[in-house]
């Protein structure tokens, strides 16, 4: 119990010192700017200093972030928002069938707060009900970002499309924005070539990958032509491709609510599942590269 | 183990990995790069609020917020050089304002 407390401590001081404190030594590089503009126009000391408290009570005070993860039981949700926030949320948590939004409020390792709205699976039944989607309307545009997870290699993806159908007719183009999608499970997708050395998948396994996003995106545009949003195709389990996937949602995040869910992020080491031997010899080919360039 | 001695179909696994750590590190720099932006349009939006709240004691905040308005979205750095490019003559305006 002590050791366990005593890494969580650790855990929560180096996140403190590491991501906490960039945000800190920007203010403060921001301020001490500011601050010579203010003496300049007869801005006193004190209330120089009570600018500098108030800005980073505010930084402090900053919502947590707020993801809506949407997608059928199964295909990954909770291990996807895992992976990305370092959060410890049980992988049957998000209970299978459900009709109910569920807000769960998580907290990372670090830490900090993150709220995930869940949004039921898309079966057949919940479909029909129209309150389902009055959840939809009213939780959409409260969120930072709403995460659509599907499943690699899953071709049964009609209720999505007739869900995302509806979705498109109840909810305006801002909202729609707010999409982002995500094809978990690549090592899933056939033929199941995945090179456990690079931990990544080899060549016909990608180029399938490829394909299936492609397929993905026209079913989305098919429905929502003007959609021109993120789609990403990873792996929670393999660690693979999370850094572009956490790039994708701050793309898709308003501005100024970017740098918070970065700083609750803390995506899961990808490189630790590499051959170490394979990891080194890769980063000297990329470092002959960039002496050669 | 070396580079040279390995099979060629492992040599073409480790060029893609080669690539894919690239890639990897490119998202994890536009990523940072991403949020360092945001907080800057954060910090001059949480500076704006403060100063309108705080009332007219802090107007040249609001002023100094304007100056710098249009280079906001290229940095907050930036735009303090803008303002100080502007020179003593705004500066003067300001003072003349407040006295």
């Amino acid at each position: 119990m002590l050791l366990y407390l005593l890494n969580k401590f650790i855990k929560i001081f180096k996140k403190e010192v590491t991501t906490m404190s960039i945000y800190k030594s920007k203010m403060q590089e921001y301020l001490s700017q500011l601050r010579e503009i203010l003496f300049a126009n007869g801005v006193s000391k004190d209330e120089a200093r009570l600018i500098e408290n108030e800005l980073f009570k505010k930084m402090n005070d900053e919502a947590p972030p707020r993801i809506a993860v949407i997608g059928e039981t199964g295909v990954g949700k909770s291990s996807t928002i895992n992976a990305l926030f370092n959060t410890n949320l049980p992988v049957h948590d998000f209970a299978a069938c459900t009709q109910k939004v569920e807000k769960i409020n998580a907290t990372t390792a670090n830490g900090d707060s993150i709220t995930i709205i869940d949004f039921p699976g898309l079966g057949e039944g919940i479909m029909a009900d129209e309150r389902h989607w009055e959840l939809y309307k009213k939780e959409l545009p409260s969120v930072d970002v709403a995460l659509w997870v599907l499943s690699a290699g899953d071709r049964a993806f009609g209720n999505m499309i007739t869900a995302l159908r509806k979705i498109s007719d109840i909810c305006s183009d801002k909202e729609l924005s707010r999409l982002v999608f995500g094809i978990n499970k690549a090592e899933h997708m056939s033929p199941e070539k995945w090179n456990i050395r690079t931990n990544m998948p080899e060549e016909n396994h990608l180029n399938n990958l490829i394909g299936f996003q492609n397929t993905v995106l026209s079913a989305i545009r098919e429905i929502i032509p003007e959609w021109n949003g993120k789609i990403e195709t990873y792996s929670a389990h393999k660690r693979y491709n999370l850094d572009a996937l956490l790039l994708a949602v701050l793309q898709t995040v308003p501005e100024t609510r970017r740098w918070k869910v970065k700083q609750t992020s803390d995506v899961a080491s990808w490189e630790e599942l590499v051959d170490p031997e394979f990891l080194r010899l890769a980063k000297q080919i990329n470092e002959e590269g960039e002496r050669n360039c | 183990m070396d580079v040279s001695n390995i099979s060629p179909s492992e040599r073409a696994e480790l060029d893609r990995l080669a690539v894919y750590l690239k890639n990897t590190d490119l998202a994890q720099q536009k990523s940072k790069e991403m949020a360092e932006s945001s907080f800057r349009q954060w910090f001059a939006d949480a500076l704006k609020v403060l100063a309108t709240g705080i009332g007219i004691s802090l107007s040249a905040i609001v002023e100094y917020i304007k100056t710098i308005g249009t280079a906001v979205s290229v940095g907050f750095a930036r735009g303090v050089e803008i303002s100080r490019a502007k020179g003593e003559q705004e500066r003067e305006r300001l003072r003349n304002k407040r006295y």
